[in-house]
């Protein structure tokens, strides 16, 4: 018969996995053996609403400023795209495309399945939602690449007389809603997709 | 290796599951939703040190070399990895600045030395006496190392800069590189079940 630890009326210590006591050498303190994550929930959610309202300006303020002697123009994550793909560099557009655009948005919407069939309790196909949240866990730090650009670019491009590439009020924006669904990611304990799941019998 | 009968639950579905010994090399999955649960690999710590201790070299050079220089009209720019977030803190935006300078500087060095020391302490043969202090500042500052999204990132600048002038990368760029390899090693050497069997059988 399977059996969960919380079930069992069993806690797991943080740090190194064993069962029922704080680690052997006190690397888990005593308010760290917890059966879920505390708050799981309501903290992941904070964190996801504040992703999608900065969502928007992060996509239609400009990310990047450039200037030079034939005129300036600004970029916004699509428009950069839009930019590379024209410009013939297919496979870089792609990635952008993707880090950029794709993840963000794939997050934000797998982030809102997770939090809400775990909050309404749906024992929904609990191995893919955990696989999901194993995929989330992994995509969400490359969407930073957009930023790591942006500072690259900016760091070379300062010739003053000739052409300068500043970042835009969108640079931050994204920023925020990157790092804004990490923590939203970190806050979710995946446990509580398997809570609401029926035992199998025998 | 020691084998244990003891009782542990998948971090992922919390089924409890007996602990079993395995062969050399063996992989334990959990037996409801199949996430990894351990390996037998008893030269775990051993290897993952030696990978850190490379890295750490490495992410000295790329520190302290240039990164990537740019040529145009006549003009020539260059940069370090330190570079980015100055740039970034120059034009205003600090937040970012602070951000890049954490996610590319800051965390990956601290693991780096928080590694080292525990896993250096443990092949010497004793508990590091730090262990509870340096095993949460790794847990808590890995997540943020981000220098291979920043590696693809600088390839992404190389291409979209090289339309408009030459960019030469420079030495801390194959540095990086070479860290980057190296984290890759030693996550794929690390196994966390060797590490609390070696750090109980120091204790004894």
């Amino acid at each position: 018969m399977i059996t969960r630890a919380a079930q069992a009326g069993l806690l797991v210590c943080r740090a190194c996995g064993q069962l029922n006591r704080p680690c052997m050498l006190g690397v888990a303190r005593e308010g760290d053996l917890y059966g879920r994550k505390p708050a799981s929930l309501a903290r992941s959610w904070a964190f996801l609403t504040a992703a999608c309202i900065l969502y928007i300006p992060a996509n239609l303020l400009p990310v990047m400023n450039s200037g030079s002697l034939f005129g300036s123009s600004s970029d916004t994550i699509m428009s950069g795209v839009r930019y590379l793909w024209n410009s013939g560099d297919w496979g870089i557009a792609s990635i952008i495309f993707i880090a950029s655009i794709v993840f963000p948005g794939a997050k934000l919407a797998a982030l809102a399945l997770l939090l809400s069939t775990a909050e309404r309790r749906s024992a929904w196909w609990p191995r893919g939602r955990t696989r999901i949240y194993r995929v989330l866990d992994v995509i969400g730090r490359w969407s930073m690449t957009d930023i790591f650009v942006t500072a690259i670019v900016v760091a070379l491009v300062q010739f003053r007389a000739v052409a300068v590439i500043t970042p835009g009020p969108g640079a931050l924006a994204f920023g925020a809603v990157v790092i804004l669904t990490l923590f939203a990611s970190m806050s979710f304990d995946p446990r509580l997709i398997w809570d609401p799941v029926e035992a199998p019998r025998g | 290796m020691t084998t244990t009968h003891s009782l542990i639950a998948c971090p992922e579905c919390d089924t409890l599951q007996r602990a079993i010994a395995l062969p050399k090399g063996g992989v334990a999955q959990c037996a409801l939703c199949a996430a990894p649960l351990y390996r037998n690999k008893p030269d775990s710590v051993e290897h993952t040190l030696a990978f850190f201790i490379g890295a750490a070299i490495l992410f000295v050079i790329a520190n302290l070399h240039p990164m990537l220089s740019l040529e145009a009209q006549g003009l020539r720019t260059t940069t370090t990895l330190l570079g980015a977030s100055q740039a970034l803190f120059n034009h205003g935006e600090s937040i970012l600045a602070i951000l890049v300078f954490m996610t590319t500087i800051l965390f990956p060095g601290v693991e780096i030395a928080t590694v080292i020391y525990i896993l250096g302490a443990l092949h010497r043969g004793h508990v590091p006496r730090l262990l509870p202090l340096a095993f949460r500042v790794v847990e808590a500052v890995r997540p943020w190392g981000m220098i291979q999204v920043l590696m693809v990132g600088t390839l992404v600048s190389l291409v979209k800069l090289s339309h408009i002038a030459t960019v030469v990368p420079g030495t801390a760029l194959y540095a990086l590189g070479g860290v980057i390899l190296l984290f890759s090693a030693a996550e794929a050497a690390y196994e966390p079940r060797m590490f609390w069997e070696r750090v109980e059988e120091l204790r004894r």
